[in-house]
């Protein structure tokens, strides 16, 4: 029993870890794409020799940005869904319709991650024609990683339970 | 039969609580598996959902929106707006205030939901206190607030373009939002001048000119965010992803050197709520993009469309048709979602009667805004009444004559295309 808890305590420990670097990793993209841009905008207008890459370098990091970043919103059950339906059912449906879902994530995460890693495989021997060095293959990496992140705070969802913070959608900045 | 797997299955995952993006996907996965497209093509689609140039708006957009919204803009916005509106004293002028100050920060934030919470929590309190009920102060903040749905840099005009598969292109939405926005606005204020008048409400005041100037040069810092939005786009200077960058940094500049609200140290949180806005709508667009693909291979737009020139072949009697439809589902799903699902199947259906897809944006776009203020799935509505501390029957009370007016314009928009197109045409767009 004790055993069992020490190892709920553990596995929380290292989500909460997971779920820190997820953010910083998207975290520093972010940074990164509002570097990037302007500094294209400055090399067009103040240096006049027009900067190529910084474009592509935002697109790739906005890969890495949207799957480590949703990874973690699913984490703290940040996702937009409706509720309306689920809303109604009796509290042991409410239950079952709930561990129904996070068996359907289990899936779309296994799904990114097995077929992820198949894309880059695919795409592992071809370059990026702004950055010859850099194979497709890795821009792609992001998608079978934020796969297993998210299949590990599913299984944690189903194990030990939602982190406690979890939160409702004001937690993030606005958008609509 | 395909349609009748597609969409059941999505709706089926929306019953059971998942969420919208990875219904999405899902949906997509069991689509392309029911018509034996490879799985492989559902993840490229996946992929290649985000790595489209145009998405870069998005990032820098939301974060220019929340850098302002949150260091300080709103109560500078809010005293030039009542610097501008004191010089005609009318019942309501606080009313009024409000209205115009939003309109000055939608064209920075981009979101209804950013406006309220700013601008209501400076404006709310300021009404209440001279005599204002609360629930109609937040009535105004909320209606006021859907202006941002239309007018640049209106995140959900850079998803309608997403969802159009980059068919339109971000500026021309960006100025076509420009005239309904005002329009909207200038609307709202000739109704809550008229219920000033009506209740009795108290006569706005007009700022002493040495004050009125050192407002209006102190709000000027965070105007030339839409001055370079709006001029850089116009200009040739920047691409809408430019703009969004250079404003971000300007955003940045300005909150943290020339108004000094914000703390350095609260910087990796704005960051972190930043990243988990950004990176939910990213995956809604990926998701939707393989959602479209399978919709698009079983010929389901087309399908669509063959069933609503069923119904009638008269162009207004369809838009009518469209707009309750959306406004219904308004009621019932967040904005976003919608416009990465419905554009794809409702935009053939509508070019179908020579529905020019801008003007079409528009009418979605303040559509399903109005359905933010709507229960029960109503963003901006459940903020409001959080942030006016009313509960949502008092705001539901009285909120009757907003959505009147909403309505009324939603109309105008909806069968005078002008409104519209007028701008970007005359811009050569």
């Amino acid at each position: 029993m004790t055993g069992g808890i020490g190892m709920s305590l553990l596995y929380r420990k290292a989500m909460d870890a997971l779920y820190l670097a997820c953010i910083i990793i998207a975290g520093t993209a972010l940074v990164l794409i509002s570097a990037v841009i302007p500094w294209a905008v400055y090399t067009r207008y103040v240096i006049n020799r027009a900067a190529s890459w910084p474009e592509p370098t935002a697109v790739l990091l906005t890969i890495v940005l949207t799957f480590f970043g949703a990874a973690a919103c699913y984490r703290l059950g940040l996702h937009m869904n409706v509720t309306l339906a689920v809303g109604l059912l009796p509290k042991a449906w409410r239950r079952a319709s709930d561990i129904f879902v996070e068996l359907l994530m289990a899936a779309i995460a296994l799904f990114m991650a097995v077929k992820g890693t198949g894309l880059v495989a695919a795409t592992w021997a071809n370059t990026i024609s702004d950055f010859p060095s850099l194979s497709v293959g890795v821009t792609y990496l992001p998608i079978p990683l934020g796969g297993v992140i998210l299949l590990l705070f599913v299984i944690e969802h189903l194990t030990i339970g939602p982190p406690p913070d979890t939160a409702d959608g004001h937690e993030t900045a606005a958008f609509e | 039969m395909d349609i009748l797997v597609l969409l059941g299955c999505l709706f089926a995952l929306f019953a059971i609580g998942m969420p919208i993006a990875y219904s999405l996907g899902l949906a997509a996965i069991v689509g392309a598996m029911w018509i034996n497209v490879p799985l492989e093509a559902v993840m490229l689609k996946i992929a290649d959902g985000v790595s489209k140039v145009a998405m870069l708006t998005i990032p820098f957009f939301v974060l220019a929106g929340a850098i302002m919204a949150e260091g300080g803009m709103a109560k500078r916005l809010v005293a030039f707006a009542n610097v501008l509106v004191g010089v005609v004293r009318v019942r309501g002028g606080l009313s009024a205030v409000n209205i115009v100050a939003t309109t000055f920060l939608s064209g920075i934030s981009g979101s209804s939901v950013a406006d309220v919470s700013a601008i209501g929590s400076v404006m709310i309190p300021q009404m209440e206190k001279v005599g204002y009920p609360r629930a109609f102060a937040t009535n105004v903040t909320i209606s006021a607030s859907v202006q941002a749905i239309v007018v640049p840099p209106s995140h959900n005009a850079v998803i309608y373009s997403l969802a159009t598969g980059g068919l339109i292109s971000i500026t021309s939405l960006f100025m076509a939002g420009i005239v309904p926005g005002l329009l909207l606005g200038a609307s709202l204020i000739a109704l809550v001048i008229f219920i000033g008048y009506r209740d009795g409400h108290p006569r706005g005041e007009s700022v002493p000119l040495r004050a009125a100037m050192k407002i209006t040069f102190d709000a000027m810092w965070g105007l030339i965010t839409i001055l370079i939005i709006i001029g850089g786009i116009l200009g040739g200077i920047f691409t809408a992803i430019e703009a969004g960058a250079v404003a971000c940094l300007w955003a940045f500049f300005v909150t943290m050197f020339i108004y000094r609200d914000y703390r350095w140290r609260d910087l990796p949180a704005l960051v972190h709520r930043t990243v988990k806005t950004v990176a939910m709508v990213m995956t809604l667009i990926a998701c939707a993009s393989a959602f479209g693909y399978v919709m698009a291979l079983m010929q389901v737009p087309a399908k669509i469309t063959a069933f609503f020139l069923t119904l009638s072949h008269n162009k207004e009697l369809i838009l009518l048709l469209i707009n309750i439809m959306l406004l219904v589902l308004g009621c019932l799903m967040d904005l976003a979602p919608l416009l990465l699902i419905c554009t794809p199947i409702l935009l053939p259906v509508v070019s179908t009667f020579g529905v020019d897809p801008v003007h079409f944006g528009m009418i979605m776009l303040l559509n399903l805004g109005i359905g933010l203020l709507t229960p029960p799935v109503g963003a901006t509505l459940f903020v409001g009444c959080a942030v006016g501390k009313v509960s949502m029957q008092e705001v539901m009370k009285g909120i009757w004559p907003f959505y009147g007016v909403m309505l009324a314009v939603l109309m105008l928009v909806t069968y005078v295309p002008s409104i519209s197109l007028w701008l970007p045409r005359m811009l050569g767009m």
